[in-house]
């Protein structure tokens, strides 16, 4: 794998899940020598816990390429298309 | 209140005659529908047409054939234009509208223009389930193309916020009505995939037939199909179908709905999250402990627990060749030794044997040569006697001692003839008790 220099903060959550699923993949797979899943392991761990804080600390970024948007509903505004439905 | 004096006629001759009297009648209706029965099976699609001031109704059927050539999706409510002419049913002795052609009024051709333009498109392969491309699960950028006014916008946001806020959002607010609206919304679909969008949100909230006209529109449909990245679209409520869902990606119902299908539900994301982290634990935990009763395993092997048993073998080996070397060895030197003393003494023996036949032939054979050598000497010695008196008589020794001498030259030959001489050769002449040497002074020949 090309990701051996990886570093976790930079991968998008795709990429991180990506290769998270590869090391718990291999890891399951067993052929690696002890060493290497070690390594594979707290890779995983790492990954793990970058793309839980990603989660935790996820906060929805919105840019506006065009337009202006109106002010946005109250918080406690039902959904619309619910209310419709 | 019949004629006096008609006659009087059966049920099935009077529906007859107004059958006859009705079907001469063709007439164009525009009506409401107000029940509709298409069930399948059914040779003829049964509806009432009303008129919404009056209280009038009529009941209607449209054959089958005629329903499918005419291709008018209408339901309860809506506006119908029809042609067609009175029939009755005699065993029930009903009236209905036989209908030859149908349109919907008022609205009714915009209808059948989407619908021409769907069957157009559809047939260029804009529709076909394998041109739908497949959503990216986690993507990181989703594009919004709406009006910025409204609640779309905000059920998008709202949606995407509640189940999967890692991802960043890029809003193009365009207007979504009006003639332009195409022109803006394909600018929008641009914007947002040039931003690096990975799927597209296509959405505006419900509206009239009028309102989501421009989702009806040709270039924009293209525009659609001709995207880089999938398009989901949220448009109005169901069951409204503009050609915009037909050629997204994926057609969601609402807004909210488009949302949901491109994002994965937050929970959903804690729980594989979860389960790559048990899964993660679960095969480092099998591994350790696999090697653990490997080495476990090993610890118990004799190599380990007994290291000396490795030998054991080879040194009782060794052990048992060296007691056959050394008891070996010994005796083979005793018997060679035996063996060489044992040849002696016979060949001590057997020695003399073997010389005595020759010796006594030897000496038999030496005591009969002595015999025989005796014998064969004797008489040559008797006939060498006589041979010696007869000599003594030839011997030119005994002519000499009667007085004569013999001539010969240097070289001891005798010489008989005066022809063997020259005047001044030397020669010796011998007598019976010497020899002179004498010189030729000549030579005169001359017979005896």
């Amino acid at each position: 794998m090309a990701h051996e220099e990886m570093n976790v903060e930079e991968l998008t959550f795709k990429q991180a899940m990506a290769e998270l699923e590869a090391i718990v993949a291999s890891l399951e797979s067993g052929d690696l020598e002890l060493e290497q899943s070690l390594e594979q392991y707290g890779k995983g761990v790492a990954l793990l816990g970058a793309l839980q804080g990603k989660l935790d600390a996820a906060e929805q970024k919105v840019q506006v390429l065009m337009g202006q948007l109106a002010d946005a509903p109250e918080d406690g505004v039902q959904d619309s298309t619910l209310s419709k439905a | 209140m019949a004629e006096e004096g008609a006659k009087a006629i059966s049920v099935a001759d009077a529906l007859a005659i107004a059958k006859g009297q009705l079907e001469g009648i063709t007439v164009r209706i525009i009506g409401e529908v107000s029940e509709l029965s298409n069930k399948p099976g059914y040779a003829a699609v049964y509806f009432t047409l009303k008129d919404q001031k009056e209280k009038a109704s009529l009941p209607c059927l449209v054959w089958m054939n005629r329903f499918k050539a005419a291709g008018v999706d209408f339901k309860v409510g809506s506006l119908l234009d029809v042609t067609g002419r009175f029939s009755l049913y005699a065993p029930k002795g009903r009236m209905n509208f036989d209908v030859f052609a149908l349109s919907l009024a008022g609205e009714g051709d915009i209808r059948l223009r989407i619908a021409a333009l769907a069957k157009k498109l559809e047939a260029e392969g804009l529709m076909r389930p394998e041109a739908k491309r497949p959503l990216p699960a986690l993507p990181s950028r989703i594009g919004v193309v709406t009006s910025p006014r409204g609640a779309a916008v905000y059920d998008v946001l709202r949606t995407l916020r509640r189940r999967y806020p890692l991802a960043e959002i890029l809003v193009a607010g365009v207007p979504v009505e009006g003639v332009d609206a195409p022109q803006h919304l394909m600018a929008g679909l641009e914007a947002v995939s040039a931003a690096g969008a990975e799927v597209i949100l296509l959405v505006r909230g419900g509206g009239s037939f009028e309102d989501l006209m421009p989702f009806n529109d040709e270039g924009f449909a293209r525009h659609i199909a001709s995207m880089a990245v999938p398009v989901v679209t949220g448009i109005g409520h169901e069951p409204d179908t503009s050609i915009a869902d037909m050629v997204a990606d994926l057609r969601a119902s609402t807004p909210t709905a488009a949302a949901e299908a491109v994002a994965p539900a937050l929970q959903d994301l804690e729980a594989s999250l979860q389960s790559a982290g048990r899964r993660l634990g679960f095969a480092e935990s099998r591994i350790l402990s696999g090697c653990q009763r490997q080495l476990l395993s090993y610890r118990t092997y004799p190599l380990f627990t007994d290291p000396l048993s490795l030998f054991r073998d080879d040194a009782q080996e060794l052990d048992d060749l060296s007691t056959r070397l050394e008891s070996a060895v010994p005796r083979s030197f005793d018997q060679a030794e035996e063996r060489i003393g044992a040849a002696r003494m016979r060949l001590l023996k057997k020695g003399p044997q073997l010389v005595q036949p020759g010796l006594a032939r030897a000496s038999q054979l030496r005591a009969r040569l002595e015999v025989l050598g005796k014998g064969a000497v004797d008489p040559f010695r008797e006939q060498a006697a006589v041979a010696a008196a007869k000599l003594e008589s030839l011997s030119p020794l005994s002519v000499l001692s009667r007085g004569y001498a013999a001539a010969f030259d240097g070289a001891g030959r005798v010489i008989s003839s005066v022809d063997q001489l020259e005047a001044g050769d030397e020669l010796e002449v011998r007598f019976k008790d010497g020899i002179a040497d004498c010189s030729v002074k000549q030579i005169k020949e001359q017979e005896l």
